[in-house]
């Protein structure tokens, strides 16, 4: 039997009905999924919601090479189900949420402890995998770091300088993103979606415009995903701006950091000439485009990015022209092709692997469809790879939004999103600077929100970090922590 | 009190939630083009070294004992200013059950900062004006 016939496929940003998914028992559901990631699907979202009294799992996988998604789902059942995890490592968080979520035991599950909720069994020292022997110490650090970032506990196993292994738990960012959601939209949604991670606002806010408008069977304008797809290489260029910057300093090469600092800022104002806020808040809207970048504003755009972005670059050059500062990057925080692979890495931390994967390319919608930004990949998996790729985006994002600038569509009004077709499954991706956010919404029969579930990139990619330390000194924790550059609230949601 | 900071304050930035905007926005401000330390402020890595926090974030259930452990390690007298909507009010997430909207459910506030997020120079003009360093006439 061919396994795809035991999936729905749909393209991304596409709504299908909630019943023409399959239903499977959940041992066949299960041994289909396995099937199909033995192929070399990819796990893109695996999640549980209620059933009456039961629960019903959802798989969303994507066939990178084909362009498709597919969804397939179980038959309602309570209790357990046979982990994917031990055969298919990327399957160990989406196990671990769900377990945490609607208490669904995935039974071999190698590692079972909540995600996020419950934050006395997450950090109780106990449930941390810990190394014995006599040389053997264990460095602890967190929620509360010694700079202006985010919270989360590490946990280190070190024999001497070296880091045999680290252990992240997560959680303290926890504000309930998922469960406010349902029943929605509701006014407050827009604005949630906006700060699930604060410095992924466009691509957070477009996966989000991108599933209502998937769910109401609106096309939204042209001019609206020319305005995303500029936003959201603004947000790029600022990010890996910062992040080389940040790099630069936890090296003490003082000229790149500082002139990136700056910089960074200076991408987050033309953000903010677009839309009035340097994050980007407010604006993307489903259905429509709230901005209308008038030619005198988009010409002076235009000359502010042409500046910034030589600015950008001769800055980070100063850094690539070092070679004490490069030769620290290399060799340093690597993981495998094969293992970022299994472990379901995405974004510039899986191109920096070697893997080439990014939904711009993949799965492309808006205006990516009629615009390409090439891809950007480096094969070997350490810090050093890291920067490339950013550097490289950096200069592919550049020239896409030169070309861009030139040509914007005519704007047109266009509806506000009000109703959204009942009982519809939309799967909504977007390659947002980290790399890939999924959006999964369902509607019930009034059309609100059933279930919506986010997956920031970090989801998939703290693992990475996490196995880029074994066997590093503790003392390159900071190049190979802000090398991935992970968000805690996109995680935490 | 004030007037004792007023010439060297050194804050302890907690994310208790935030989104890391705010937190972005804050960062900017040591940068080269804003450079704070030439008003005599500073953000230190340690509470024990600190005059006072800046906490970001509707503070979330999930952070309350680690930022009302790191108030307790700042010495007293001690000052706590709330930068952008969610550690003001709780902002998108005011009122969940996830947290505690806003940071003077746990902690007295002595200065709000708002936006979301604040422009770096909303956040630098309140730091000077609780400080009393800006210039009358502007």
């Amino acid at each position: 039997m061919n396994v795809l016939n035991s999936f729905a496929l749909l393209a991304n940003g596409e709504a299908l009905d909630w019943n023409q998914i399959p239903e499977y028992s959940l041992s066949d559901f299960i041994r289909n999924v396995s099937e199909e990631l033995e192929l070399g699907a990819r796990m893109v979202s695996f999640f549980a919601l209620p059933e009456g009294s039961e629960k019903r799992l959802v798989a969303v996988l994507a066939l990178d090479s084909s362009s498709v998604l597919c969804v397939s789902r179980s038959q309602p059942f309570s209790g357990s189900f046979p982990s994917l995890t031990p055969k298919y490592p990327e399957a160990h968080l989406f196990e671990r949420e769900i377990y945490e979520q609607y208490g669904l035991l995935p039974l071999g599950h190698p590692w079972l402890k909540p995600v996020r909720k419950n934050l006395n069994v997450i950090q109780d020292p106990k449930n941390f995998f810990s190394v014995e022997g006599a040389e053997i110490h264990e460095v602890s650090v967190g929620p509360v770091h010694a700079g202006v970032i985010e919270p989360g506990h590490f946990r280190f196993q070190c024999d001497g300088e070296e880091v045999l292994h680290l252990e992240i738990a997560l959680g303290y960012q926890h504000r309930g993103i998922e469960e406010a959601l349902l029943g929605g939209p509701h006014r407050l949604s827009v604005y949630q979606i906006e700060t699930i991670a604060g410095d992924t606002t466009i691509g957070h806010s477009s996966a989000y415009a991108q599933a209502l408008e998937a769910l109401a069977g609106v096309q939204a304008p042209l001019y609206a995903l020319w305005v995303r797809a500029i936003a959201l290489e603004l947000e790029r260029l600022a990010n890996h701006t910062g992040d080389l910057g940040a790099l630069a300093n936890d090296v003490a090469f003082i000229p790149t950091s500082s002139a990136c600092g700056k910089i960074r800022g200076d991408f987050l104002n033309l953000t903010a000439l677009l839309c009035g806020n340097r994050f980007g808040r407010g604006m993307v809207r489903p259905g429509f485009s709230p901005i209308d970048c008038e030619p005198k504003r988009l010409a002076l755009l235009s000359d502010r990015f042409e500046q910034t972005l030589r600015d950008a670059l001769q800055a980070v050059g100063w850094f690539w022209d070092s070679a004490s500062s490069r030769a620290r990057f290399e060799q340093v925080g690597s993981v495998e092709t094969s293992m970022a692979a299994k472990i379901g890495l995405v974004g510039l931390a899986a191109r920096s692997c070697g893997l080439v994967r990014d939904v711009r390319f993949d799965h492309p919608t808006g205006w990516y469809r009629f615009a390409q930004v090439p891809l950007a990949v480096w094969p070997d998996g350490d810090v050093f790879s890291r920067a490339k790729v950013r550097w490289l985006e950096m200069q592919h994002s550049g020239e896409f939004l030169k070309e861009q600038f030139n040509s914007p569509p005519e704007p047109e009004s266009a509806e506000k999103i009000t109703r959204l077709a009942p009982d519809k499954l939309a799967v909504s991706l977007i390659e947002g600077w980290r790399g890939e956010i999924c959006h999964v919404a369902l509607t019930d029969s009034e059309g609100r929100f059933r279930r919506y579930k986010v997956t920031d990139p970090s989801f998939h990619n703290w693992m990475g970090l996490a196995l880029a330390l074994r066997n590093q000194a503790i003392s390159d924790f900071p190049i190979c922590n802000k090398s991935f550059n992970l968000s805690y609230c996109g995680f935490d949601l | 009190m004030l007037k004792m900071f007023g010439r060297s304050l050194k804050l302890r930035q907690v994310s208790a939630g935030g989104c890391n905007a705010c937190e972005a926005d804050i960062n900017v401000l040591g940068t080269i083009g804003w450079d704070l330390g030439r008003f005599g402020i500073q953000y230190v890595a340690s509470p024990r070294h600190a005059d006072g926090l800046l906490v970001t974030g509707p503070v979330s259930k999930n952070m309350e004992l680690a930022l009302k452990k790191t108030y307790d390690a700042v010495s007293e007298p001690k000052i706590v200013i709330a930068v952008g909507a969610c550690a003001i009010s709780g902002g998108p997430f005011a009122n969940h059950e996830q947290v505690r909207s806003g940071v003077d459910a746990i902690l007295p506030v002595d200065l709000y900062i708002p936006g979301c997020p604040p422009h770096p120079l909303t956040i630098l003009d309140g730091l000077l004006r609780l400080l009393n360093r800006l210039d009358k006439q502007t």
